[in-house]
């Protein structure tokens, strides 16, 4: 059980004017700025969800994972995670969870990967029958049996984050905190981690905690996500109702009898209606996709395309998750301050 | 029951370390053999001093050695087992740091023991070798109790040392670069390598109170090169225990304010 109540975090920076002149000023006299992070954040997450945690750069999901890893006390609030403070508990609280960071190995640099498994085995008091188990299950699923041989500084990124995977579960931990555990990998080896990260959370009931950018990877792994942007929650709830943060919107193709006249008609479309009324118009391989807002409905903008042009057929659909997630990386979305 | 389990979690590290680093033979020849030549170096300057005159600092040609051995052989054992946090730095400026808090053990206990560096054992033989040359021309008494009081020493050394460099270190969780103050502990250490009485009273004031690498060598072979047991080798081990002390407190400060660089 995970709960967030209230929480925030700022940090200091030190704001110095430009050029030289301003550095050696700045020795002197120091111009603090705070910078609010994570401003009163909220959630609860159960055992056994996977959730997962969105936002573009910046926008406070790293300050959040720090935090409920406990590698950063926050200012204000409580974080309560299986029963413990996760900063004040560190030593117990990390018996339970696994980490990954995607772009650092928690494995030991010169050694063969089997030793830093070893290690992880004693660090966690893992039973040696368990262990075994799991090394052919990581095995099954992962085939890092021909890698594991080699020092960790000998793989490549792939193999290496297939290791980081099958160590941060290597102790059966309650929650597995997974910071962009696909970033730069092939498709191939990407789809081996979501399986993994799927079986332990099915096998196992393990909290799955998982930072992405991989719109994919959020497809295919989560039901749940908190979407994080300028340090406050803008969305937290299932994958499939995340298109309410764009509003009742709606895609029309339009499938013109002549493709020439596609310019013609997005002047036509784009003086009739107002730029709140169509939100954009895309320009696909043998059809042009119009999205419209709610402020007008189908039929308006129909009955004004009839009236321009000849075509040969279109579609409605509904705007798309990976739409919704591109606009909140963008910045798109969210609160204004 | 916890020292049970982080003895267990050593013995492994340092056999798969070594297991693993002395893989690459070459890369721990030639290292060693660059470390013993540094150190022929600095003995040589010593050999040619000693060609004109008698005494250093009131200090004959014998006893400095001994000082020098006792020297090598302690800042070596901290060569072979702590020489990782000397590389502690780049973690900071990284914020990579933040590794070493994310497992159920203590964060120093799991950096210092992550690199072991075997190629320290060319430097250790070299020091025992020195002190056994040192210690036959000046006859001393290896008696059981001596050579007891000659482990606890050195240990107290080598503890002294890794403490200072660790302090140096543990700044790194108030200002991201802690290389500077890492690099000058490293870089003054040979203080402790030469007779004290050759230093002006400032130095010997700075290399005894304020950072004592006095006690890395000088002081505590003392011990062993004087007639009578005298203060200051003794005090070794009391200077040992405070500084393994502060050194804690310090680091864990350090732990409960960090905030790591980047995301």
């Amino acid at each position: 059980m995970i709960q967030l109540e209230n929480v925030s975090k700022s940090f200091f920076i030190v704001k110095k004017a430009p050029g030289l002149g301003g550095s050696v000023k700045s020795l002197f006299v120091r111009n603090k700025e705070t910078v609010e992070a994570v401003k009163k954040i909220d959630f609860t997450i159960a055992d056994g969800e996977i959730v997962g945690l969105l936002g573009p750069n910046g926008a406070g999901k790293s300050t959040t994972i720090k935090m409920m890893t406990g590698i950063l006390r926050c200012d204000h609030g409580r974080i309560n995670i299986n029963g413990r403070d996760p900063f004040r508990e560190r030593m117990k609280y990390t018996k339970d969870i696994g980490v990954v960071f995607g772009q650092r190995t928690q494995l030991w640099w010169e050694l063969p990967v089997i030793e830093s498994f070893d290690i992880i085995r004693k660090i966690y008091d893992v039973e040696m029958a368990e262990y075994n188990e799991r090394l052919k299950l990581f095995d099954e699923m992962l085939g890092i049996n021909q890698i594991i041989h080699k020092p960790v500084r000998n793989l490549s990124l792939g193999q290496r984050m297939l290791c980081d995977i099958a160590g941060a579960f290597l102790h059966n931990p309650r929650i597995a905190f997974l910071d962009e555990p696909t970033i730069g990998l092939d498709l191939n080896i990407k789809s081996k981690i979501r399986e993994l990260i799927l079986a332990m959370n099915k096998k196992f009931k393990t909290t799955i905690i998982l930072t992405t950018h991989d719109i994919s990877d959020i497809k295919a792994l989560c039901e749940r996500i908190i979407v994080i942007d300028k340090g406050s929650i803008i969305y937290d709830g299932n994958l499939s109702e995340i298109s309410d943060l764009v509003g009742q919107n709606q895609e029309v193709g339009i499938y013109l009898e002549n493709i020439e006249n596609n310019q013609l008609l997005i002047s036509a479309v784009q003086s009739e209606f107002a730029p709140d009324e169509v939100l954009d118009i895309d320009v696909r391989e043998d059809y042009l996709n119009i999205r419209i807002s709610n402020k007008i409905t189908v039929s308006q903008l129909m009955g004004h395309i009839l009236r321009n042009e000849n075509i040969k057929d279109f579609t409605i659909s509904e705007p798309d998750v990976e739409y919704v997630i591109r606009k909140v990386y963008a910045g798109e979305l969210g609160n204004e301050d | 029951m916890a020292i049970k389990r982080y003895a267990s979690i050593y013995l492994k590290l340092l056999n798969v370390n070594i297991k693993s680093k002395l893989e690459f033979a070459a890369d721990f020849w030639i290292s060693s053999i660059g470390l013993i030549l540094t150190n022929l170096t600095s003995l040589f300057t010593l050999y040619f001093i000693f060609q004109h005159i008698p005494m250093l600092g009131g200090v004959s040609y014998y006893d400095t050695i001994f000082i020098f051995s006792f020297f090598t052989i302690s800042t070596s054992l901290h060569q072979i087992f702590f020489d990782n946090i000397w590389s502690i730095w780049i973690h900071f400026i990284e914020g990579s740091f933040i590794k070493y808090c994310l497992r159920p053990i203590d964060s120093m206990f799991y950096y210092l023991t992550e690199s072991i560096d075997p190629k320290g054992f060319s430097q250790l033989i070299l020091g025992i070798a020195l002190m056994a040359y040192s210690g036959a021309n000046l006859n001393l008494n290896w008696s059981f109790i001596n050579i007891i009081f000659l482990v606890v020493l050195l240990l107290c050394a080598t503890s002294i040392y890794t403490s200072l460099m660790t302090i140096a270190a543990a700044l790194g969780f108030w200002i991201t670069d802690p290389f500077e103050v890492i690099s000058l502990v490293n870089r003054s250490k040979d203080f402790g390598k030469y007779p004290i009485t050759i230093f002006n009273n400032a130095t010997k004031f700075i290399i005894t109170f304020v950072l004592p690498l006095g006690f890395v060598g000088f002081y505590p072979s003392t011990f062993f090169v004087k007639d009578t047991i005298n203060f200051m080798s003794l005090m070794t081990v009391p200077v040992a225990l405070i500084l393994f002390f502060a050194q804690r407190l310090i680091w864990k400060a350090g732990l409960n304010r960090y905030i790591p660089a980047g995301s």
